[in-house]
């Protein structure tokens, strides 16, 4: 760290990092990797993209072929007021969409999910990568939406369940 | 009491022009919560500046400047989260805000009265707590405990931001305290 001695009397100790911190920062360190690994040691791949608005199921789209449920697509969901509807397109739908209050739009397609556009504040969920593996999701806050990867139908997922 | 009030104020100003310089940031990871926390700089700088305190935490504040302590630090803290919400943000981000700084206040604030962390570890710990006082708002709101996969990525960047944040605190506290002694 910089040396300032020529500084006054107040500073010539906090330019030392104490062995706490360090055990700290290595600590947080380990904690990471460990919850990652954990993580990456039960991802599975999803079956299944829930979208939830406010914590509750909408539609559930099957992310592999084989399924009943219509599956790659656009997914359009739209807000008015507190009505909100999805809607399923081969194409990519037009976004000029004066009489609603607000839209996401979802893609499914290869095995992954994303949110190709939506008009909320913060564009996060837009720039979220996109997703595939069972637990995983992508939260567009100002919209109340939740786009979840499902694992197995038996119930094997590690972090399973909708909290209440 | 007016000067109190000036340097009070002088705080709230810091917290609130380095708010903006975050929001000006670009800083996006494809991971939702991932910030600099510049804002908390100014905590920090407060609690650090403890009233008439012989004892930092770090060794530093042998004299204590008029304002500081653990008090006038919640104070800005909860109102730079408010004035800053309603200026470049929403009622949403105001709430994950609180939730953050209030457990990073904690945090920090037990991390202080530990003694055996510098400004760096206390910051630290403010950064890793504030990411997860916002996951945990995050689950609470979208009601699934799905978002705990953020988990891993947020700790590990608190603890970057933190780090980095408590080395530029500890580089401006003397110049700081220089400017106050003065006064």
């Amino acid at each position: 760290m910089t040396n300032r001695t020529h500084m006054d009397d107040h500073s010539h100790k906090t330019f030392v990092l104490k062995k706490a911190d360090i055990v700290l920062i290595a600590a947080c360190f380990l904690a990471a990797a460990l919850l990652g690994v954990f993580f990456i040691f039960c991802r599975r791949e999803g079956v299944s993209v829930r979208i939830l608005y406010d914590g509750i199921a909408l539609r559930t789209i099957a992310l592999q072929s084989g399924q009943e449920d219509t599956a790659d697509g656009y997914y359009l969901i739209t807000y008015r007021d507190d009505v909100v509807a999805t809607d399923y397109y081969t194409d990519m739908p037009s976004l000029d969409l004066p009489e609603y209050t607000g839209y996401n739009l979802l893609l499914v397609s290869d095995g992954q999910a994303r949110i190709v556009s939506a008009d909320c504040r913060d564009q996060i969920c837009v720039r979220h990568k996109p997703i595939s593996a069972a637990g995983e999701s992508i939260v567009c806050l100002p919209h109340e939406l939740v786009i979840e990867i499902g694992g197995d139908p038996d119930g094997k997922e590690t972090l399973d369940g909708v909290t209440r | 009491m007016t000067k109190r009030l000036t340097q009070l104020g002088f705080f709230l100003a810091l917290a609130l022009i380095l708010a903006y310089v975050e929001s000006l940031i670009p800083f996006s990871f494809g991971i939702p919560g991932i910030r600099l926390g510049l804002p908390n700089l100014a905590v920090i700088l407060l609690l650090y500046g403890s009233r008439g305190g012989t004892q930092g935490g770090g060794g530093s504040a042998a004299r204590g400047p008029g304002i500081g302590g653990a008090r006038d630090a919640f104070l800005i803290n909860i109102l730079r989260i408010v004035i800053s919400g309603f200026l470049f943000s929403n009622l949403y981000t105001i709430l994950y805000a609180l939730a953050g700084a209030v457990l990073s206040f904690a945090a920090m604030l037990a991390g202080r009265r530990l003694r055996c962390f510098s400004v760096v570890g206390v910051s630290v710990l403010g950064g890793v707590s504030h990411n997860i006082g916002q996951l945990v708002m995050a689950m609470l709101v979208t009601r699934t405990v799905y978002v705990g996969y953020y988990a891993p990525y947020l700790i590990a960047a608190g603890t970057v931001t933190g780090a980095v944040l408590g080395l530029g605190a500890v580089e401006l506290m003397p110049y700081l305290w220089r400017i106050k002694d003065r006064s």
